[in-house]
């Protein structure tokens, strides 16, 4: 009798944690990368599932109309969409950094350059996290 | 030292001079080294692109953008400043010219500040609209001028930052005022001539 309470205890106490868990953001179940490396030749859009988050959608536009043309290939450096082993790294230092880089633009280690706003000053603030987190989605 | 001893000495000697004449004697002629046209002209552009993109970055960018102790202007003498990376790739390119005429190659483009460097040949231009209509791929084609034969390629140039489009869609001379970062504003020609 004792055994079977401590049994129920123990059950209890591993369900619990289960139950606390908050679930993860949709953002975050969407869009991982492909498996075995990033996608070959040039990566656009059309290529990569739709999202179902109405801010990833928005992303994806924002992303073919302004970011696709040079992270759509890994041009001049540029991480290219899809490429885990080339955003771990980056993914690594935080969402709010990468959103910063994109915003005011960023010279990396070896001297590459990030364009402030993607070289396309007309873009919002929302509109550039928005894209930001679409290609980040992709790339993890 | 007994006789069969020299003996078997001398005819080792003898098998070893023969064996020497021979092979020296009417050099073996080393196999034609040969290199698709193809292979010839992709090798060539990861080395110029390479250099641009190091001068590019490790120089321009460092310098002028990050440390700020420099400028890179199209008026890099009277400005006291760096030359632009297409500007170094063209220096490049003329150098070429002077020293060898187993290949060419340009910077061209369909909407040039100068004139000179719009595409002349078909070829020329067909590449060139091609490789915009087609990012991530190369042109490549044979050719016939003046009656020689050459193999043509021709590579994207992108803008890759803010400078290239500010500049050009500003210049007094651009046929075009809407580049935006990641367009292809021309391509790199690389000739060769094949027998």
């Amino acid at each position: 009798m004792k055994n079977f309470r401590a049994c129920l205890i123990m059950a209890a106490a591993l369900a619990l944690p289960a139950c606390g868990e908050a679930p993860k953001p949709e953002a975050e179940q969407e869009n991982k990368a492909p498996e075995g490396g990033p996608l070959e030749g040039y990566v656009t859009v059309d290529r990569l599932p739709m999202p179902n988050d109405p801010h990833l959608v928005e992303g994806r536009e924002v992303w073919a109309g302004t970011c696709q043309a040079c992270h759509g290939l890994g041009e001049a450096g540029s991480p290219k969409i899809t490429d885990k082993a080339a955003w771990a790294p980056r993914i690594a230092q935080g969402i709010e950094t990468l959103h910063e880089h994109a915003l005011q633009g960023f010279i990396g280690p070896e001297g590459t350059m990030m364009p402030e706003r993607g070289g396309n000053l007309a873009l919002s603030d929302q509109q550039i996290f928005a894209a930001v987190d679409f290609m980040v989605a992709n790339s993890r | 030292m007994n006789i069969k001893r020299i003996a078997t000495l001398a005819g080792a000697a003898a098998a070893l001079a023969l064996a020497s004449g021979c092979s020296s004697g009417g050099e073996a002629e080393a196999p034609a080294a040969s290199i698709d046209p193809q292979t010839f002209t992709d090798s060539l552009f990861a080395v110029m692109s390479s250099d641009r993109a190091v001068y590019t970055q490790k120089v321009v960018n460092r310098l002028q953008n990050d440390e700020k102790v420099i400028k890179a202007s199209e008026h890099f003498e009277d400005d006291k400043a760096l030359p632009l990376p297409a500007q170094m790739f063209r220096f490049g390119s003329e150098m070429v010219s002077e020293k060898t005429d187993k290949f060419s190659y340009q910077l061209l483009s369909l909407w040039p500040i100068n004139k000179q460097n719009a595409p002349k040949t078909d070829v020329e231009k067909k590449g060139l609209e091609f490789i915009s209509a087609n990012p991530g791929q190369n042109f490549y084609a044979d050719e016939e001028l003046g009656g020689k034969k050459y193999f043509t390629a021709v590579y994207a140039d992108k803008a890759v930052a803010p400078a290239c489009v500010t500049c050009h869609n500003g210049h007094k001379d651009t046929p075009k005022k809407d580049f935006k970062i990641g367009d292809t504003m021309g391509g790199v020609v690389i000739r060769v001539p094949v027998s």
